[in-house]
Parts: structure tokens; C-alpha cells; sequence
């Protein structure tokens, strides 16, 4: 391990937490996505051009010579240069064809108009890696063109077959393709293999598409082996970006961070845009189950208008769900009730009747004494007048008789004084009025106790109506038990129905989405700090060496510089902050090769070949306006070809201290030193 | 002898208004015109005298027969009378127990009889047929009736039987006066009827108040 990096088992810890799921899970979806949490090995990336041929036909110029051109060119580690003294001379269309060859398409910058016409045959032999290689490239007067690959035991072998020969023994076809998109397949894939380097996946979002929760819709796009040329192929035509022509989905620092080893450079940029596809998937799924949700919001809205009216019913059911217990209590206690009641005016009739009969006795009694002394008293003032038996008239003498003799004037008996007589008789009469006014009375107060009694039955009867009917009406209307748990099951059942409606916009589809966004974003956020707090280091080690070297190839007062994460350089002139797109161009191609420099010296240091150590360098000194810096630079270029282990650095120029600065043997140049074919 | 051990003196005095209230014109006798001189009424056979006593004895029988004539005649004094007597305890406290015998009620009548005739108050003249008497008749004598108008006001005590007595011989000729007649209608009584011979005569008040509560509904309401 060259850079203290969290272990494997930590990050996936870390990344979980993060996106709040467990391990499993998180490790599940990283698997999906080919992102690996184990540091890369460090990488020997190399490539060293050994010869290469160009051919064709030059037509149309007014100077230099019109007519067919081959070129073959031996190359080797050091620094060299495509040198003319004349403009035009076809310095950038040598270059163009070697980039062609290694990059596996042209190169809009350094491509002429002329390069199609002219080029019939490129041939481009080199060792990648410790594997040689030789590219042919066949190019029709159309511009359709089509490649083969060779490859033999050593690069001699290859270098040393004619420069058209397929064919040798040793000598073997690694691939072969036809047609742009095909042959620039070809040149990728095999790079990309050979140099270790892992696509850089970005996340672009279409231009046209509307923007929805604040992102558009877009696809991932994955850069392969064209994308890292321009740390090879180092060109001034950019103002503002580092690297290359662009600086989307901040490439010029993945490609610096990349080159250095940085780990987990092409993991997080993978995790970062499939973050964002899986984002888009969940926007997606979560809009398609928002336009499901309101396709079934009809249907939802009626189900939980259907479960709110069984809920009511259920409610007043509940509410109004008789206790027969207490009711049927309540009846048994009523009619014990009015039992009791029967039973006390049963006795109470029973006593009046007595009172009432005791009185009449009394009263038939008292009257049956009164009319006997009336008829008594009228029948003693009459005189007797006719014998009972026989009915003869009484005469006077008689009646005489018992009026002054006491002597009975029917059968002439002494009269004796009756035994009741009138004062006796008044006595019983007394006896029986008090007799019938007590009798009166106590029938007076069984009558009282009667009515209470007859009230009370009464009003218990009543009650025990009622309760009965109370009773009877809760039968009539049926099973009410039964009727509640009806209701219950029909809630229960609308519940589910509503609730499945319901959940139908929270898929575990859209769920599972979120999940693998939440993952990868969480990823990517991981690796990116981890990947930051790695460069920060080797940046801040960077830094001085750049600004030393930049020094070195000419830029004046330079301060500092300072790169970061974001892909700036943060330059600081005379003493002042100052900015990348400010400097001049020629500042600004000097900084960049410094970088590229720095970066391989530094990766030396720590024992990696993360850069393949070859610098293609088209017209350096064209921008440049005064002359001493030129030379400078030049000096320099050709000092660190000698310096660096297995450097090799081709410049086209076309300045006069080139002559000075490179020795003959590294000069390509046309006969004069003018036209180069 | 009255079944309650009554006083003779009272059946005497009670025969006496009964006889005044209800006995008949004396027809003249042709054979003999000056033999009932003095006689005033007549009733003619101790039966019919038992069975209008009978009414004067038990209220709630004469009420039931004034509910009977109501049935027929519809005629709003005879259910008045009853209302009268039913919603009273005349039933209760006027009632003098009588004994059923063969031919209905029936109190042997000899001692107050005596009474009367002894007082010269009423004469009584047995119908003979080969000698067995057939019938008696009771004569009212004038001394008989005075004594009786003088009963109202010097025994008020005694009036309810001069009132009383009126009514059931008013009964008693809207059936006509035969002791036969009597007798069948006081048979139409179920209790009457059912009584074994020889048992009292027992109550018919509560049978009595019930049809009259039914009349009085049928007649629209309770008359006051």
C-alpha cells in the first residue's frame, strides 16, 4: 500500500452508516456496480514509441514540393523534437499521425484539413506496458480507414519488419478493426487493459431534458482511453482547463488524481454517477408511481369513503348495542318487583275487606238494635186488642187489668218487666255507635294502606311494562352481536383494501431504487473524502515542485502554486493571487507540462509508474513572444529526458532554439531542415 | 223468626209497611157486605207476602230485577233505582237473611203475624176447601194503616221500609201481582236458583254491580 487508505471493511462500515442501510446490503449494491473498496495494486504504466512510419501523397501545396512522402522515424526514451525551419513545413500533421496511432482516432486539435488527403499509411510501433505493439493504419483517399495490431515477442522483432510486413515469424495479430468507431474500440481497449486504467464514468444530463427536482434527466457516459490522452498529449489550446478540452464531471483532476494512483478515483466517479442514475430511476419510479397514485386516487377515494361510512356504522352500532344482561335484570327485578307489590295489596285488599265487613257488621248490628226498640217502642204504646189465637176482641176489663194490675190483657199472666229493657237497650246502642266508629276508622286506614298498596302495585306494574317492552323491542330487532362483528369484519375488510390502494404508490420497486441511491451516494461521498484527504497530501508535496520546475521552464514570478480538489491551480504572481485562464499561454503550457513532470517525478519517488511517461508536446514555443524563454524550456525538456528513467518527450517546433537545445540525433527533420515531407 | 235471630217486633212492623204499601183494594163481599168493615188492603196467600218481603230483604235482588225491567223497557229510572241501591251498601248493610226452601224463600211469618192481629192491625182470613186451608189472605186494617202512615214521622228510623216497601210493590205490579209470577222471575236469579234448600239466600251484589257497570257502558257512560 503506498497511501495510508482505509481498509476495505471499514469503508463498507462507513458507507452503510451513511446510506443507513446494513452491510449486506450496501456491499449488494456496490457489487451491482463494479465498485470495488480494495485499493488498486499500483499500477507500471509505460509506453515508449519506438518507430514510427507515415506515408502518403502531398498535393495541392505552393510550397515545398508536391508528390508521394514516406517517413520512418526511429524513436527512443529522451526527448525529441519534429524541428523545421519553415512553417507549414507539416510538423503538426507528423504529430496528428502519431497521435492518431496511439490514440486510436484523430485529434481534433492537432487535425489539418489536409491530414485525410495526404496520409494513406501510419505505422506506430511501441512497447505499452512491457507488451510491443506495432499499429498500422490504412487510410483510403475517402478517409475511411481501417487498422491492424501486431505484437511480437520484443520490439525489435516488430521494428525491425519492413515497414508495410505483416507477417514474420514471431510475429502475431493482436487485433484488427475497420472503420472509426471500430478501430478507436480497438486502440481503447487495449490501452485501457494494458496501462490498468479503469473507464471514468460521468453522469451527463441531457441538454434539453426538464429539469425535476432540481436535476435533469441524463445518461452515464464512460471515458475511456481518448480521455486520458491529454496527460499524454499535452496541448495548449484550452484557456481555462487544465487537462483536456473540457473540465465536466471535474476530469482534469480525476486524470492528475488517476496518474497518481490516487485510490478510488474511478470507484467514486462511478459511484457518483450511478448515484445519480439510480436518483433519476427513483425520480423516474417515484413519478410513474405518483401518476399510478392519482390514476388510483378514484378508486382509493372511494374505498376510504366506503371504510369512513362502515366506521360510522360501526360507531353507532357499538353505541347503541343493547345489554341484554342489564335489561333482562332489569325485567326480572321489575316483575319481582311488581310481585311484591301484588303480594302487599293483595294483604292490604285482604284487610280492608275485613275492615270493611267489620264496620258493616257493626253498622248492621247498630242498625238492626235501632229499628228493634223503634218497632218495640211503637208496639208498647199500643193496647191489645185481639186474642193471637183466636182473634176474639180483648174487652175493656182486661186491658184494665194489665194496665192498673200488672195482669197480662190476652192470657191474664202477671206482666213481668222485660229483661232488656229501655235503659239497658239505650246502653248497647252507645256501645255499638263507639264499636262502629272505631270499625269506621280502622277501615278508614286499611283504605289508606289499600291505595298506597294499589299505587305502588301500580307504578311497579307500570315499571315492569316497560322494562318488558324495553326487552321485547331489543329482541324484535334481532341479533345485534351479531350485526356489530358484520360491521367489523366489512371495516376491517375496506381497511385492507384501502391500505393496499394506498401503498401501491410506495412500491418496494421505487423503495429498492432509493435504497441503491442512498448506497451509492453514500459511496461516493465516502471514496470522495477518502480520495481527497489522499490528494490533498500529494498535492500539498506537488505544489513546490511544480512552482520549482514551472520556474525552471520559464514561467517568471510564480510564487506559488496551489492545487486542489476542484481542479484549480491557484497561482499566485508577484506576490499576488492570480488565476490559470490569466496567465499567458505559454505560462499556462509551461505549468501543465510542470505538472505532468512533477506528477512523474513524485510517483517515482514512491516507487509507481502511474504516468506512462511519454509527452507529446505540439508547438510549444508558438505562443511563446520572447526567445531566451524558449531556449530555457527547451534546455529543460531535454534535461529531464535525460533525467527521468524511461522519459520520452516529442515536441514539434518550429523555433530557432531548437538547433541549440536538442542534439542532432534527437532532431526529426526534412532535408534542410525545411519541409518535412 | 228471622233466620239472624231478628226481633218479631220489627218483622211485625216491617210486614205491616209492606202490607200497607203493597195490598190491594178489599173486594166487597157479596155474601156478607158488613163483615170486612174497617179492612182497608188486602193481600192475598202468605206466598206472594214471602216473596215481596224477600225483595225487601236482600237489595241487590231488587236492583238486579230493576236492571232486568231496564234491559226490556229502556227506561232510564229503572236503571237509575238500581244505580241507586248497587252503588250504595244497601246490599251490604240492609240485607235480612232469608232461607231457601221448597218454592223459594220463605220465613215462617206466625209471630209477627200475631203481633200485628193482636194490635188489631191487621186481620188475617184463612180460604178454606174442604176443610184445608188453602190461602190466606192478610187484611189492612184502618187502625193498621194509621199506624203505619205514622211510622215516617214518629220512627224515622223506620221510613227506608215505608220508601223501600213502595218500590218493590211498584216492581211487583209491573209483573203482575201473582205470587206465581213472583216466583218464576225471582227463579230467572241464578244464585237464587243454585241456593240449596234450606241454605241462605246468599249475595248477588258483586253479579249485580257488574251488570250494571255493563249497562251504564252500553248506555254511554256513568250516569250521575
Amino acid at each position: 500500500m503506498i497511501y495510508d487508505t482505509p481498509t476495505e471493511g471499514a469503508l463498507l462500515d462507513r458507507i452503510a452508516a451513511k446510506a443507513k442501510v446494513d452491510v449486506g446490503t450496501a456491499r449488494a449494491v456496490l457489487d451491482e456496480h463494479g465498485i470495488s473498496l480494495r485499493p488498486p495494486m499500483p499500477a507500471d504504466r509505460r509506453i515508449t514509441l519506438r518507430r514510427f512510419v507515415a506515408e502518403g501523397e502531398k498535393f495541392g501545396v505552393t510550397r515545398g514540393k508536391n508528390g508521394p512522402f514516406f517517413r520512418d522515424i526511429e524513436l527512443g526514451p529522451g526527448a525529441w523534437a519534429i524541428a523545421s525551419t519553415e512553417n507549414s513545413a507539416g510538423k503538426s500533421s507528423l504529430m496528428w499521425a502519431l497521435a492518431f496511432a496511439l490514440r486510436g482516432e484523430s485529434d481534433d486539435v492537432l487535425q489539418r484539413p489536409e491530414c485525410f488527403q495526404w496520409f494513406r499509411y501510419i505505422r506506430l510501433d511501441a512497447v505499452v506496458s512491457g507488451v510491443p505493439i506495432s499499429v498500422r493504419l490504412h487510410i483510403d483517399s475517402d478517409g475511411n480507414y481501417r487498422t491492424i495490431m501486431l505484437t511480437a515477442e520484443s520490439i525489435d522483432t516488430l521494428a525491425a519488419l519492413e515497414p508495410h510486413q505483416e507477417e514474420a515469424s514471431g510475429v502475431g495479430i493482436v487485433d484488427a478493426a475497420e472503420g472509426k468507431a471500430a478501430v478507436a474500440a480497438l486502440m481503447s481497449r487495449f490501452m485501457m487493459k494494458q496501462l490498468g486504467l479503469r473507464p471514468l464514468e460521468l453522469f451527463a444530463e441531457n441538454a434539453g431534458a426538464p429539469r425535476e427536482d432540481g436535476a435533469r434527466d441524463g445518461t452515464v457516459q464512460s471515458h475511456e482511453w481518448p480521455a486520458f490522452f491529454p496527460l499524454v498529449s499535452i496541448m495548449s489550446a484550452s484557456d481555462s482547463v487544465l487537462f483536456g478540452k473540457n473540465a465536466t464531471g471535474n476530469i482534469p483532476v480525476r486524470l492528475i488524481q488517476e496518474f497518481l494512483d490516487i485510490p478510488f478515483v474511478s470507484e467514486l466517479m462511478s459511484a457518483g454517477a450511478s448515484s445519480k442514475l439510480a436518483k433519476q430511476q427513483a425520480r423516474h419510479s417515484a413519478r410513474r408511481a405518483k401518476e399510478d397514485a392519482e390514476v388510483r386516487a378514484g378508486r382509493l377515494g372511494k374505498a376510504e369513503e366506503q371504510l369512513e361510512s362502515a366506521r360510522r356504522r360501526l360507531r353507532d352500532l357499538r353505541g347503541n348495542v343493547p345489554d341484554f344482561d342489564a335489561l333482562r335484570t332489569e325485567t326480572r327485578a321489575a316483575a319481582y318487583a311488581a310481585a311484591r307489590t301484588e303480594q302487599r295489596l293483595a294483604a292490604a285488599t285482604s284487610l280492608h275487606a275485613q275492615g270493611r265487613q267489620a264496620r258493616i257488621d257493626d253498622e248492621r248490628r247498630l242498625r238492626e238494635l235501632s229499628e228493634s226498640a223503634a218497632a218495640r217502642a211503637l208496639f208498647g204504646a199500643l193496647n191489645p186488642r185481639m186474642c193471637p189465637r183466636c182473634e176474639s176482641p180483648i174487652d175493656k176489663d182486661r186491658q184494665h187489668n194489665e194496665h192498673e194490675h200488672g195482669q197480662c190483657a190476652v192470657c191474664t199472666s202477671p206482666v213481668t218487666v222485660p229483661d232488656a229493657g229501655p235503659e239497658d237497650r239505650e246502653h248497647l246502642l252507645g256501645a255499638l255507635r263507639s264499636a262502629l266508629k272505631a270499625s269506621r276508622e280502622a277501615e278508614a286506614e286499611a283504605q289508606s294502606a289499600l291505595d298506597e298498596a294499589d299505587g305502588s302495585h301500580r307504578r311497579a306494574v307500570a315499571r315492569q311494562r316497560e322494562a318488558q317492552s324495553a326487552l321485547d323491542a331489543v329482541l324484535l330487532r334481532g341479533d345485534g352481536e351479531a350485526q356489530v362483528r358484520d360491521a367489523e369484519l366489512e371495516v376491517a375488510r375496506l381497511d385492507g383494501a384501502a391500505q393496499a390502494l394506498a401503498k401501491l404508490g410506495y412500491s418496494e420497486e421505487s423503495q429498492a431504487e432509493d435504497v441503491e441511491a442512498q448506497v451509492l451516494a453514500a459511496a461516493n461521498d465516502i471514496l470522495r473524502s477518502t480520495a481527497r484527504a489522499v490528494t490533498n497530501k500529494l498535492f500539498d508535496e506537488l505544489n513546490e515542485e511544480i512552482v520549482e520546475l514551472a520556474r525552471e521552464l520559464g514561467v517568471a514570478n510564480l510564487d506559488s502554486v496551489k492545487l486542489d480538489t476542484r481542479g484549480h491551480v491557484n497561482p499566485r504572481k508577484s506576490g499576488n493571487p492570480a488565476t490559470f485562464k490569466g496567465l499567458s499561454p505559454g505560462e499556462r503550457l509551461r505549468l501543465r507540462i510542470a505538472i505532468v513532470i512533477t506528477m512523474i517525478r513524485v510517483g517515482r519517488r514512491y516507487g509507481i509508474r502511474s504516468h506512462p511517461g511519454l509527452l507529446l508536446i505540439d508547438s510549444p514555443t508558438d505562443v511563446e513572444v520572447k526567445p531566451g524563454d524558449v531556449k530555457i524550456m527547451l534546455d529543460q525538456l531535454v534535461a529531464l529526458g535525460e533525467e527521468l528513467d524511461g522519459l520520452q518527450i516529442v515536441i514539434t517546433t518550429g523555433h530557432d532554439a531548437v538547433w541549440e537545445a536538442f542534439p542532432e540525433s534527437r532532431l526529426i527533420v526534412g532535408d534542410d531542415r525545411e519541409f518535412l515531407f | 223468626m228471622t233466620t239472624g235471630g231478628g226481633d218479631p217486633f220489627f218483622d211485625a212492623v216491617r210486614i205491616l209497611l209492606l202490607i200497607e204499601a203493597a195490598g190491594t183494594p178489599v173486594p166487597p163481599d157479596s155474601a156478607d157486605p158488613g163483615r170486612r168493615a174497617g179492612m182497608v188492603a188486602v193481600i192475598q196467600g202468605e206466598a206472594r207476602l214471602q216473596k215481596l218481603d224477600f225483595w225487601l230483604r236482600y237489595p241487590d235482588y231488587l236492583a238486579y230485577e230493576l236492571l232486568n225491567d231496564f234491559d226490556e223497557s229502556r227506561e232510564d229510572v229503572l236503571l237509575d233505582l238500581a244505580a241507586q241501591i248497587l252503588d250504595s251498601e244497601e246490599p251490604e248493610l240492609r240485607r235480612i237473611s232469608m232461607l231457601r226452601y221448597k218454592f223459594g224463600a220463605y220465613e215462617p211469618l206466625d209471630m209477627a203475624m200475631s203481633i200485628l192481629v193482636t194490635e188489631g192491625l191487621v186481620v188475617r182470613e184463612p180460604l178454606l176447601s174442604l176443610r184445608r186451608i188453602q190461602r190466606v189472605d192478610f187484611f189492612l186494617t184502618e187502625h193498621g194503616r194509621r199506624v203505619a202512615t205514622s211510622i215516617i214521622s214518629d220512627f224515622p228510623v223506620l221510613s227506608w221500609y215505608c220508601t223501600r216497601s213502595k218500590l218493590v210493590a211498584a216492581l211487583a205490579y209491573g209483573t203482575g201481582l201473582t205470587g206465581t209470577a213472583l216466583r218464576k222471575r225471582q227463579y230467572l236469579v241464578r244464585d237464587y236458583r243454585g241456593t240449596d234448600i234450606g241454605d241462605e239466600i246468599g249475595s248477588i251484589a258483586e253479579q249485580a254491580r257488574g251488570r250494571l257497570h255493563t249497562l251504564r257502558a252500553e248506555a254511554g257512560g256513568v250516569r250521575p
